[in-house]
């Protein structure tokens, strides 16, 4: 198995994908925090101060990773999951014999080990802008990096109905980059319907992408320095419980219907 | 136990109503050759990709080693190597890395297998080129080397010599002899070149239509290219008479009225001719005729011709 996850790895060599995620990383904590710098004041108190970096962490999880992580991740799937296809290399690999579903395994993984490594490459550099900035004291790092892990891990299986979804139509990259980027869509106008009305509060928490933001900004809160929300703002938040289970179904219903899939076009 | 290494029972594969191969028996005997002949479209490559596993049958079995392949890949599979229609790699990859790849699925850990296996195919071992910018030969060539990495018992190649030029074609001819004949490995390889066939194998067996025609050893094949002597002649039943009275034979053939050949080639033409016309037959002609392979396939595929 480690060596079928290795090969996904050494089958993306030369590919533009992984220096793309990294640069992605590094421009995406940059702006999180130069725009938290901007919005800084004069107030230069310790509590303010550790306040501006949570800000930061809190910005760079909500809009950078929330929206843009199912995205990359997306598109770094239909390459992983095309490949085969498109290379006619399936059979192949059928012959040494790997069945499919430890095939789609290793390629789940990757994207997975992908996903963290974005996640931590995104804590990593926004801290350290924080830093050079000087845009906040950085502080609790523990726990927000140990909370970025479980983000990643999080995230990508929050990403996985997409990945359903390019399976299913089997198409170019460009349709699975569209795909991609109608998820991210489809979950900022679901939010912003609910911010229009509040009753409509307990859907939003049954997609996984907005139950998994919610249920960070929860964690972050608990463990924040200052707490300024409205009580209604509490209703957003899922337990920890309804948060597993939503994100639980997610994963057993997009591995059962991949595989279903993925069997079908490669008979 | 049966002696084949590879033995299909009622092979068949349904496409919708259409019947790509049907009701296929073929025999692998080891450390032989085997040729499976066929036109395009005949149904080689869904036969192979059956037996790989590759394809599910509609019906029948494939045994290997005596297993049946269904439920038994894990076993059979490692010990087969297999070229299937085109060369199948990942083009931003080099030959080395797409091998290694591989390798390490199969669990080859030793570098020494990716570049024994390049060696034997004339490719270089950690060439910078990638596999995109490779030409059709050595595509081919790195298929070749992919199916032979892991020293298997059994070859399963479809069209090995599908873009090698004249000079690869006889290598890999020699290298697939060698295989055979030095390390005993029993092979089974599909082309629709007759004369690749005929140089290759020592068992051919003829596809068409998804059926198979004929299987039999080239030697036995070979008996039937025949060649006799065509006479037409006025009366071909007294013509027979008089070869059968005068030069006691009866290896021949009345074709009609006035055509007749005779297998027998040891036989003097000159003094033939001459008893028919002292007997009063008219001899209009008499010519040495040669029924090549190519003849003889012509005929079981139903006149169309392998070329
Ligand atoms: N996936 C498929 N779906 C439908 N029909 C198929 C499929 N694969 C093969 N066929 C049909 O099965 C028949 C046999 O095809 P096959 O590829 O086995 O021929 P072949 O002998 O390998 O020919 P060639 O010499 O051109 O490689 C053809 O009529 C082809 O159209
Ligand atoms: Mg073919």
């Amino acid at each position: 198995m480690l060596n079928l996850i290795a090969g996904e790895f050494a089958k993306l060599k030369r590919k533009k994908i992984v220096p793309f995620i990294v640069l992605l990383s590094l421009l995406f904590p940059l702006l999180v925090v130069y725009s938290s710098k901007m919005g800084m004041g004069n107030d230069t108190s310790v509590e303010f101060l550790k306040g501006r970096f949570d800000l930061s962490y809190t910005m760079m999880l909500g809009y950078g990773l929330v929206f843009l992580e199912p995205c990359l991740l997306g598109i770094l799937a239909s390459m992983l999951f095309f490949m085969e296809r498109d290379n006619d290399t399936f059979k192949n690999l059928c012959v040494i014999p790997v069945t499919t579903s430890r095939l789609i395994a290793a390629k789940l993984s990757a994207v997975l080990i992908y996903g963290i490594f974005y996640t931590l490459c995104n804590f990593t550099f926004m801290t350290f802008f924080t830093w050079i900035l000087n845009a906040g004291i950085i502080y609790d790092i523990g726990f927000k990096l140990a909370f970025s892990f479980i983000f990643g891990i999080g995230i990508t299986i929050a990403t996985l109905p997409v990945i359903v979804f390019i399976i299913y139509f089997n198409k170019s990259y460009l349709i699975s980059t569209l795909l991609s980027f109608f998820y991210a869509i489809l979950n900022w106008s679901v939010l912003s319907i609910v911010e229009i009305n509040l009753s409509l509060v307990k859907i939003i928490n049954l997609f996984p992408t907005l139950c998994l933001m919610n249920w960070s900004s929860k964690k972050m809160l608990d463990r924040m320095a200052d707490r300024h929300l409205l009580p209604e703002a509490y209703l957003l938040f899922p337990s920890d419980i309804w948060a597993f289970v939503v994100l639980g179904i997610t994963l057993v219903l997009s591995l059962l219907l991949m595989l279903n899939f993925y069997k079908k076009w490669t008979r | 136990m049966s002696d084949y290494i590879i033995e299909t029972r009622n092979l068949t594969k349904k496409y919708g109503n259409q019947a790509s191969v049907s009701e296929l028996n073929i025999h692998v005997r080891k450390g032989r050759i085997y040729g499976l002949l066929g036109r395009n479209g005949a149904g080689k490559t869904t036969t192979m990709r059956m037996l790989l596993g590759l394809t599910v049958p509609t019906s029948g079995e494939v045994r290997i080693f005596g297993n049946p392949i269904q439920g038994n890949e894990k076993k059979i599979l490692p010990r087969i190597g297999s070229l299937i229609e085109s060369p199948g790699f990942y083009p931003n990859l080099t030959a080395t890395e797409n091998l290694k790849i591989f390798a390490k699925l199969r669990g080859l850990d030793n570098e020494n297998y990716i570049k024994r296996a390049l060696e034997l195919v004339n490719l270089p071992y950690r060439d910078k080129k990638l596999f995109s910018q490779y030409s059709l030969g050595m595509k081919q060539r790195l298929a070749i080397a992919l199916a032979v990495m892991h020293d298997p018992a059994v070859l399963i190649l479809d069209e090995p010599i599908n873009g090698l030029d004249p000079i690869g074609i006889a290598e890999m001819r020699s290298f697939i002899r060698e295989l055979c004949d030095v390390k005993g490995k029993t092979i089974l390889i599909s082309s629709h070149i007759l004369s690749e066939i005929s140089l290759l194998a020592d068992d051919i067996g003829i596809i068409d239509h998804g059926k198979l025609l004929e299987e039999e050893s080239l030697a036995e094949l070979e008996q039937k290219n025949r060649h006799y002597i065509h006479f037409t002649v006025s009366d071909s039943r007294q013509a027979a008479h008089l070869l059968e009275t005068v030069f006691q034979t009866r290896t021949f053939k009345i074709r009609d009225k006035n055509n007749i050949q005779l297998m027998e080639m040891n036989l003097p033409v000159a003094s033939i001719t001459r008893c028919f016309v002292e007997n009063g037959l008219e001899v209009s002609e008499a010519h040495l005729c040669e029924e090549t392979l190519e003849d003889y396939f012509k005929k079981v595929t139903g006149g169309e011709g392998i070329a």
